[in-house]
């Protein structure tokens, strides 16, 4: 039987790093095939690879029996295969039927049709019950919806094979099902379809054909029917997991009080509304939700970059309105934003400057109000060693650096001053499992020093790995909170996506 | 009341340039590219519009060799920013600094002279048939030189380009995101490429009508800054180019005053700095929109 | 593998000069001139000599501080393009301030002097500042703008009020006691050359060192994660802006006191682009700055032999400089032309 799409020892090289070799895939007609591996597996590099986002280094692919050369995107969009990137390729101003149609827009006398734009947008989404309205603004979606969005972007233009990286990364259980409905919809009407995932549970549950891909390689390919979750979890890492003894301390005195926390966006929305939650030292407090939730505002109010809030917030003991960030953080606070290259990295100074960030007021990285390389000096070696970051280049600019050494710059960074007060956003994101467990390990090593940690993460493996208690934000507000064994990712899931508990 | 006609007609006719040459830096703008060489392009479009009317005698030839040396010239910046990812500012300042320098030292070699180049055949004013005789209308209406009818028809044309056009559309999102459009299959780069040479034209043709308009030669520092006010009125009106048109015609009636308290005893500097203190007074009153595009890092 | 790392980061700006001579040979011959002609008059005239190369390093004075001014708005992320007015109104300071004080000793005259000049340009650029800070208004097209008026106030007060007698609009002169002078009998290098020096120095360590330097350089890389990391923005750009405005104004201050004695119109010119170049060749540290300064410094001795010697006019080193800038601001046009030397090596 003649695959769709087939690669044969397929290679892509950057530099001197391989991050696919020799990789045979394919995927059939009318079949789910799940691209499954951990993060910095390859898996996004091999699809750029096929939709002709980059040049393969060596080895072919062949498409419907024909092997082909896509010099662009382009090419593979006229073989009829569209990708669904994980970071939306949408324009927010625009509308949905603007962003559905560009490139084949329909035109009345040369001017934009929007009418038949917004009917051809709405013909798509009732065909496979989206229910997106086309006259509305992108920036109004919620992400599920956004993600319906680029489905219906990827059908407009003509999809036989549609590839759809890291599609769950940001929905709730909830509209994961959702999403698997509509695959099992497109899948019906004859479409194929590659998803790129890192999670198990899910192949497991949508996919026909799983190939697992590791460091590069393929590391293996087999039938739904003819494996589970434990095969796969041997296929795609090279060691048992470790296994995380989460010991729960006794909380001690607070750390972090919020009570009534809110605030109000620049163009008026609530960022966040009646805020309350507890951090004790000695204990690890995760907060699970989807993105936008007010998440990255909390964040910012804590560590003083946002102000104008209203309620209390005491950071150890003090009160903060008024404070500066760098008053928070002499008082013993670190933090971890959530997107590091925005908030956490000077991505074109090298290790040593990088080091000093957040640190350059006190006597860690100074000497009598003056930059002291030598301790700075100290500070990386112990940083290096201590979460084995390479290469160990202290001149090289941090950009240079892969997303997993940059994290645990950051990470030791922040951590080297021994805060007492640790609000950490996201601290594995797009990290690979080595590197996840380095950092889990020490948030966990902080814990057991005394500090009162807060988590902000959508991993609802680390989430339930790491915290003793869990709360639920969801516009702004804190729905619920209970110990972390009180919950199942269902129950998260119901309260992520603004259940309210009388409407179990 | 025919003072006011007057003063309204003169700002018109002053505002020309900034209208050019604002609406060319929205459009360079609308699709992520930053419009600092408009200084440069106005004084190349001035200089060789009277290149073209010196060799052919013929002011519209000027102004066509304007334009067509005016989108090379941005050709050339545009393959700095496009190509080679340079800092589009500081690329800018160096296309204006070549521009001064290129037009000087071939007014020298061309015409012998440091201040002035000779005097060439100019454009003509047009009056418009029957409006020539409406009182009032004729005042505001007719007797302006090719290249203003000309700006009104780039105006209202740029308008329904950009926003009822699918190439507007392709245009607004390569300034917002260009990989999102590369995404979709187009070229985000031949877009750019084509607003950068658009925005070169558009804006010489600014600057040839100083030359062969206004007046019938080129003479040193004759653009006086305009490239830069242009900058602060698109990004005042938004980069709509109704708006930039509106605005600029604001500005006109400043230089207007500028000519006309001349006669009154103040100093001609502090005449000159009239429209230099418009602009920061507008620029206080923008606030919000620019955010120059420094180099992402990676 | 210190001495290869220098290397690495001369060969950036070295390549741009070299890219930027090629493309400038092909401008000269369009203008009709040989570039053998000119390159060669102008390496005559810059560094030919010992008295040539003594005028060289009189003319970096200014832009040395010109570049320095540069490079301080530039590491704090902020594009000071209003250098020329700064230093208008910097060297406005030093004449009038020093015509009123001439009964002070000279090192004081020139102390006192150079701290209004330094105010006066701080505080010039202080208006963009705070209007980028407190406005958000762009501060490209505010420095510009008051560059013009900077200019236009200039013409006003020596053609006018404060102009000497005769006919050129220039201002009265200091006496000759009150000028900077030479170091040693008829050389051309003055103390002003000296003071440059220093500045070099104090700036270079400045950024190293100092915690308020450390702060500059973190907001100029990524002004959020500064934000993140205890940096005040707001106070910091100020800050910066006030720094590269105050040493702009110093300039122009020595502008009056080591080249001309007075202020005359149009002395300025130049000067503000030319200190963007040396920076940005420099690639924003003081040891670049230096270097860059004295090459543009022997870029205008040698452009005046050069227009003298073999007839061509001396604006086209001005093209020359623009070239330099436009390939220093490309960092992938002269990384391409690495990998094609290198290939040819092959």
């Amino acid at each position: 039987m003649v695959h769709l799409l087939e690669t044969k020892k397929l290679t892509k090289v950057f530099g001197d790093f391989t991050a696919n070799k020799d990789v045979d895939f394919w995927c059939d007609e009318g079949k789910v095939t799940s691209l499954l591996g951990e993060n910095g597996a390859g898996k996004t590099t091999l699809m750029n690879t096929i939709y002709g986002l980059y040049q393969p280094d060596g080895g072919e692919i062949v498409f419907d029996g024909k092997a082909v050369h896509f010099k662009s995107p382009r090419d593979a969009i006229a073989c009829e295969i569209q990708m669904v990137h994980q970071h939306f390729m949408l324009i927010d101003e625009f509308t949905v039927a603007e962003n559905v149609v560009m490139g084949n827009e329909p035109v009345k006398r040369g001017l934009f049709h929007t009418k038949e734009a917004r009917r051809r947008v709405l013909e798509i989404s009732d065909a496979y019950h989206f229910g997106i309205d086309p006259a509305l603004r992108v920036s109004d979606l919620s992400v599920g919806e956004k993600q319906k969005v680029e489905i219906i972007k990827a059908l407009y233009h003509g999809a036989r094979l549609l590839i759809l990286d890291e599609p769950t990364a940001v929905l709730t259980p909830q509209e994961t099902e959702g999403l698997f409905q509509v695959i099992r919809r497109l899948k019906s009407s004859g479409k194929s379809i590659i998803i790129i995932t890192h999670k198990l549970h899910e192949t497991m549950e949508i996919a026909d054909e799983i190939f697992v891909l590791r460091h590069g390689v393929m590391g293996g390919h087999v039938k739904k029917e003819e494996t589970d979750p434990y095969k796969l979890t041997c296929m795609m890492v090279d060691h048992q997991p470790r296994e995380f003894k989460k010991e729960t301390l006794m909380p001690g005195e607070t750390a972090l009080h919020i009570e009534e926390l809110d605030y109000v966006r620049e163009d008026g929305s609530k960022a966040l509304d009646c805020l309350s939650l507890d951090v004790h030292s000695r204990e690890i407090y995760g907060i699970a939700g989807i993105e936008g939730n007010g998440q990255l505002e909390l964040l910012e109010v804590i560590s003083g970059i946002l102000k104008g809030w209203t309620g209390q917030l005491e950071v150890l003991g003090e009160d903060i309105s008024g404070r500066t960030t760098r008053q928070i953080v002499e008082s013993g606070a670190a933090f971890i934003h959530s997107d590091r290259m925005e908030r956490g990295l000077l991505l074109g100074q090298d290790a040593a400057m990088n080091a000093a960030l957040g640190n350059q007021y006190s006597d860690l990285v100074t000497s009598k109000h003056k930059i002291d390389y030598k301790k700075i000096d100290r500070m990386l070696e112990e940083i290096f060693e201590k979460y084995q970051v390479s290469p160990r280049n202290k001149a090289l600019p941090l950009k240079n650096f892969s997303g997993g050494n940059q994290q645990k710059m950051i990470i030791g960074r922040e951590f080297y001053r021994n805060p007492r007060l640790a609000v950490i956003a996201h601290p594995t994101r797009g990290v690979d499992i080595g590197v996840c467990e380095i950092i889990h390990e020490s948030i966990l090593e902080l814990k057991r020093q005394g500090a009162a940690i807060l988590l902000i993460t959508a991993d609802f493996d680390e989430l339930f790995r790491l915290s003793d208690r869990i709360g639920v934000i969801y516009e702004g507000h804190m729905v619920t909170e209970d110990i972390a064994e009180a919950f199942t990712p269902t129950k998260l899931g119901f309260y992520m996506g603004g259940g309210r508990e009388n409407e179990d | 009341m025919n003072t006011i006609l007057n003063i309204i007609a003169s700002s018109i006719r002053m505002s020309i340039p900034l209208g050019y040459a604002s609406i060319a830096g929205a459009i360079s703008e609308f699709s992520g590219i930053v419009a600092l060489g408009l200084e440069g392009f106005m004084t190349i479009g001035a200089f060789s519009g009277v290149l073209g009317a010196y060799y052919f005698g013929n002011a519209w030839i000027g102004v066509l060799t304007a334009g067509a040396v005016g989108a090379l010239y941005a050709l050339i910046f545009g393959v700095f920013c496009i190509k080679y990812q340079s800092n589009q500012v500081v690329a800018g300042v160096g296309m204006n600094i070549i521009a001064e320098g290129l037009v000087y030292v071939l007014m020298i070699g061309i015409f012998g002279s440091k201040g002035k180049s000779e005097m060439v055949d100019s454009l003509s004013v047009i009056h418009i048939p029957v409006i020539k005789d409406i009182p009032v209308l004729n005042v505001l209406l007719s007797g302006y030189s090719g290249l203003a009818y000309l700006l009104a028809a780039v105006a209202v044309l740029s308008w329904v380009v950009i926003y009822k056009m699918p190439v507007g559309i392709r245009l607004r999102a390569t300034g917002i995101n260009d990989k999102v459009v590369d995404s979709l299959g187009l070229r985000s780069n031949l877009i750019k490429y084509i607003s950068v040479m658009v925005c070169g034209a558009l804006s010489a043709l600014g600057g040839v009508f100083l030359s062969l308009s206004q007046l019938n030669f080129y003479s040193k520092d004759m653009v006086a800054g305009r490239g830069y006010i242009a900058l602060a009125i698109f990004v005042f009106a938004k980069k709509n180019p109704m708006y930039c048109v509106w605005i600029s015609v604001l500005f006109g009636l400043t230089e207007t005053i500028q000519l006309r308290m001349q006669a009154f005893p103040i100093p001609t500097q502090f005449l000159s700095m009239i429209p230099y203190l418009c602009t920061l007074l507008m620029l206080l009153f923008a606030a919000k929109n620019f955010k120059i595009r420094r180099k992402e890092h990676v | 593998m210190r001495i290869k790392r220098t290397l690495g980061k001369l060969s950036i700006p070295l390549l741009s000069i070299l890219i930027a001579m090629l493309a400038g040979s092909a401008v000269i011959l369009v203008c009709g001139y040989s570039p053998g002609a000119a390159y060669s008059s102008l390496l005559r005239g810059a560094f030919g000599s010992f008295r040539s190369c003594m005028g060289t390093f009189e003319k970096c004075v200014p832009l040395i501080f010109c570049g320095l001014a540069a490079m301080a708005a530039f590491k704090s992320g902020i594009f000071n393009i209003g250098l020329e007015g700064q230093v208008v109104v910097g060297a406005i300071a030093y004449i009038l301030t020093g015509l009123k004080i001439q009964f002070l000793p000279l090192p004081l005259h020139v102390l006192v002097c150079s701290i209004f000049a330094m105010l006066a340009g701080g505080l010039w650029a202080m208006i963009a500042g705070a209007m980028k800070v407190y406005c958000r208004a762009n501060e490209v097209v505010s420095t510009i703008m008051l560059n013009y008026i900077a200019l236009n106030l200039a013409e006003y007060l020596f053609s006018g009020p404060f102009m000497a007698e005769g006919t050129i609009p220039q201002s009265e002169a200091l006496e000759t006691s009150k000028l900077l002078l030479p170091v040693w009998e008829g050389s051309k290098i003055t103390w002003a050359f000296v003071i440059a020096c220093s500045m070099i120095l104090f700036m270079g360590i400045f950024y190293r060192y100092t915690v308020t330097g450390y702060n500059m350089i973190a907001a100029g890389d990524n002004y959020k994660a500064a934000e993140a990391g205890g940096i005040r923005m707001n106070q910091t750009r100020l800050l910066s802006m006030a720094m590269s405005g105050g040493i702009a104004g110093i300039a122009g201050g020595l502008l009056v006191a080591a080249t001309y004695g007075r202020y005359v119109i149009g002395m300025s010119s130049g000067y503000g682009f030319d200190g963007m170049a040396i920076a940005v060749l420099g690639q924003n540290s003081a040891a670049g700055v230096f270097l860059s300064s004295i090459l543009f410094g022997g870029l205008r001795t040698g452009s005046l032999s050069m227009a003298m010697f073999e007839g061509i006019p001396s604006e086209l080193v001005s093209i020359l400089q623009g070239l330099i800038i436009l390939t220093v601001s490309a960092p992938l046009l002269i990384k391409s032309f690495r990998i094609k030397s290198r290939g040819k090596k092959q």
